[in-house]
């Protein structure tokens, strides 16, 4: 009898543990840290090369997912326009059906002007509580989460462009109006 | 923090009960994965397969599938998508939201077709609502038809966009499902997540659990 009721502990623990994983990290938290993620161009990314940006633009994408598709030129007319201004923005792939050849095809491409990583084990999309591609977090010079969820407001003719507003407000030393979207995109390909 | 094995023997009895009973509650939801049942339905790899191929794919068949009538796809925004889970209170409702432009919306749409044929339709009621654009709602209706899917099916006005995933509450992206009681509850919302694959086992336990309320 008392092991059906430590088996019944051990479960409201395991599922308490599961609540605080799954949620990932929430605005006005510190970043998580990634680390040697491999990119594309067969180079390692780490939070900690950024160091020298004024913001983080994080997101958490793949190939495959029509919504990152068409939003992939927008990011790249993002990290453009920002580069200049001090902003990194970086992609990490996190589909379990994708891998860095199909990646760096793409990238190649596409003309991708910023890193393309792959987060293979899931783990940095876990840690930040992404789940769905695209999925976009905004690091300030801190490394503070101000900003989670879509890019913009619609993947046609957007008329909202949070992810922008919120950079601004960044590099303008502001608190950003906007802090949270939900996300829009694909569900995350998980590992089973 | 009480520690459990300070308390005496009878009250440890109390809250086994209680962790029990809310383990019961709570089973099949995101935050109990020994509810889950790993993968009996594994999503077929798409690989670097996009969905619009699909949905030509799909296409290809819609005169044969419009032969059988039935399917259609009616835009609504949240009041009219209100006023059809009224239409169907004194049962249980089902609703899959998806979209064209989703991989594993479209390899999880299976589950739905499923989740309509396995229960009495004047018990559950299953909708589907679309996240697609109105240029994609020839698409989606060629894959519902495809599916053979036989029930009320509803896209979205607010198109594929954040705009759709605030005004219905998406909470994970899509695919998403939620579950309502008899009296137009809301009791289950859930997406897929690391810790759960919504497999067609879970979909069924969770509808008929909606109905033993």
């Amino acid at each position: 009898m008392n092991r059906v009721f430590s088996l019944a502990v051990a479960a409201a623990v395991l599922s308490l543990a599961t609540v605080g994983f799954a949620a990932g990290v929430d605005v006005g938290e510190k970043a998580p840290e990634f680390k040697d993620l491999p990119t594309a161009d067969g180079k390692k990314l780490s939070m900690s090369d950024l160091s020298d940006s004024k913001a983080i633009v994080v997101c958490f994408t793949c190939n495959n997912c029509p919504v990152a598709v068409a939003y992939q030129d927008r990011f790249i007319d993002f990290a453009k326009q920002y580069k200049d201004k001090g902003v990194s923005f970086v992609a990490i792939n996190v589909n379990r059906t994708e891998d860095l050849q199909k990646m760096k095809t793409r990238a190649e491409e596409a003309g991708f002007n910023f890193p393309y990583a792959f987060d293979a084990s899931q783990t940095t999309a876990k840690e930040y509580g992404a789940t769905v591609t695209p999925h976009l977090y905004v690091l300030d010079k801190n490394r503070e989460v101000v900003y989670i969820g879509s890019f913009d407001d619609a993947q046609n003719n957007p008329k909202q462009h949070f992810v922008k507003e919120v950079v601004d407000s960044v590099l303008a030393d502001k608190k950003p109006e906007v802090q949270g979207k939900k996300a829009f995109g694909c569900g995350i390909q998980w590992k089973r | 923090m009480v520690k459990i094995s300070q308390l005496g023997a009878p009250r440890r009895w109390l809250i086994g009960l209680f962790v029990l009973s809310a383990m019961g509650l709570g089973a099949g939801c995101s935050e109990t994965p020994q509810a889950v049942d790993s993968g009996v339905v594994e999503p077929v790899d798409t690989g670097s397969g996009q969905t619009s191929s699909t949905a030509e794919t799909a296409s290809a068949d819609t005169a044969a599938s419009a032969a059988a009538g039935e399917i259609t796809l009616e835009t609504v925004d949240v009041e009219g998508y209100q006023q059809v889970l009224d239409q169907h209170k004194g049962k249980v409702v089902f609703v899959d939201f998806w979209a064209t432009w989703c991989t594993p919306c479209m390899e999880n749409f299976p589950h739905t077709v499923h989740v309509s044929r396995a229960f009495p339709p004047e018990q559950v009621a299953v909708i589907s609502v679309s996240f697609d654009d109105p240029e994609s709602k020839d698409a989606a209706l060629a894959f519902l038809q495809k599916q053979e899917a036989r029930f009320t099916h509803l896209m979205s006005e607010y198109g594929a966009g954040v705009e759709s995933m605030e005004k219905f509450n998406i909470d994970g992206g899509v695919p998403h499902y939620k579950i309502y009681d008899r009296e137009g509850n809301l009791v289950k919302s859930l997406s897929p997540g690391p810790e759960l694959d919504v497999t067609v086992e879970l979909l069924d336990a969770e509808v008929r659990k909606a109905l033993e309320q």
